[in-house]
């Protein structure tokens, strides 16, 4: 009996032991794949029930101008509250996620039109007055085929064009 | 009573109480307590819970917000019970959230003890949007992926979702009763 007991804890310590490694290789080939597509996931806030057009910025020229872009937006010392999203229905501004680290881009970014917000440890807040920022955000959008050109009126008019 | 027969017994007494219990929120008759939370929560910031700026907000919806239940998944009406909306229309979305366990209400009727009151609107061939109304008397929503709030798109309380100011969701689709809780997220309404 203690042997047959001896023997299911020595299955159980196998079996433990085996989960343990199948879990680290998947998760190292995860690792792995996340480092393989490097970019930015960029949302387009625009829609309230429905999954929001998203897509991943991974042009090179594209990150370039956009960090540029982000180096040259002034610092915004006045501006109050925790988010330059506004709680609003229709279009909301842009959320671009940096979860695979693309290195000098910061891990967060929030823009509404000319307000941008960017996340690192703290929040900073800048303010890009041309609304570039907002403009190469959208313009990639519709090369990628996120959004058509019927929702980028509708952005930035805040009206539905005719049929 | 050896062991084995002892660990039997704690598992099967685990899936009674634990288990088998779970398998009746559609009903809500598990619920613990009655009504939606408040818009404000106990600490007086405006629902907290949801405004995380980080996977909470951003990952639940309006539809979430409305029958107060965290998913992470900007839960869709009828993807739960594997009958989602075909169009963007009134009857389509009004058709999939009653095949989630919605019950349509009107604006007069009260909701049973343990649900609370939803209201639906659409943006036609766009978007839908739901508003959940306070145990105040007042309602609220959270536009998508952005934060919950108590004001409407001309930054007015909303007393009336049918006369609030929603922008493109021209179409007001109607009332439900859905499976609350009075914890924020907590909600029993299967949906995801």
């Amino acid at each position: 009996m203690s042997s047959k007991r001896f023997g299911s804890l020595v299955d159980l310590a196998v079996f433990m032991v085996l989960f343990t490694l199948v879990s680290r290789n998947a998760a190292w080939g995860q690792a792995q794949e996340t480092a393989k597509t490097r970019g930015l996931t960029v949302t387009v806030l625009v829609y309230s029930g429905r999954q929001n057009p998203s897509y991943v910025l991974d042009d090179s020229d594209a990150l370039k101008q956009l960090k540029a872009l982000l180096d040259k937006a002034k610092t915004n010392e006045r501006f109050e509250g925790t988010t330059v999203i506004p709680s609003q229905l229709g279009y909301s501004g842009i959320i671009v996620s940096n979860e695979s680290r693309v290195p000098a881009l910061p891990f967060q970014i929030e823009i509404y039109k000319k307000d941008v917000a960017v996340k690192n440890e703290g929040k900073k807040f800048l303010i890009d007055e041309g609304q570039a920022i907002e403009t190469l955000l959208l313009d990639e959008a519709i090369k990628k085929g996120a959004i058509d050109k019927k929702i980028l009126e509708f952005i930035k008019s805040g009206k539905l064009p005719r049929e | 009573m050896n062991r084995l027969t002892r660990l039997a017994y704690t598992l099967l007494l685990f899936f009674v109480v634990l288990i088998i219990p779970g398998c009746s929120h559609k009903d809500c008759s598990h619920a613990m307590s009655c009504g939606i939370p408040p818009y404000k929560d106990a600490y007086h910031f405006p629902a907290v819970f949801w405004n995380d700026g980080g996977q909470i907000q951003f990952n639940n919806n309006c539809y979430n917000y409305a029958n107060n239940k965290r998913t992470d998944s900007f839960a869709q009406p009828g993807r739960y019970a594997g009958a989602m909306y075909s169009s963007l229309t009134c009857s389509s979305v009004h058709q999939a959230a009653e095949a989630d366990g919605l019950k349509p209400s009107s604006a007069s009727a009260g909701c049973p003890c343990k649900k609370d009151k939803i209201a639906l609107v659409v943006a036609p061939g766009i978007d839908f949007h739901w508003y959940r109304l306070g145990f105040d008397g007042m309602w609220s929503h959270k536009p998508g992926g952005t934060q919950a709030t108590n004001v409407d798109n001309s930054g007015n309380l909303i007393s009336n979702p049918e006369t609030a100011n929603r922008g493109i969701y021209t179409d007001f689709c109607g009332y439900f009763c859905t499976c609350s809780d009075s914890g924020q997220g907590q909600g029993h309404a299967q949906i995801n």
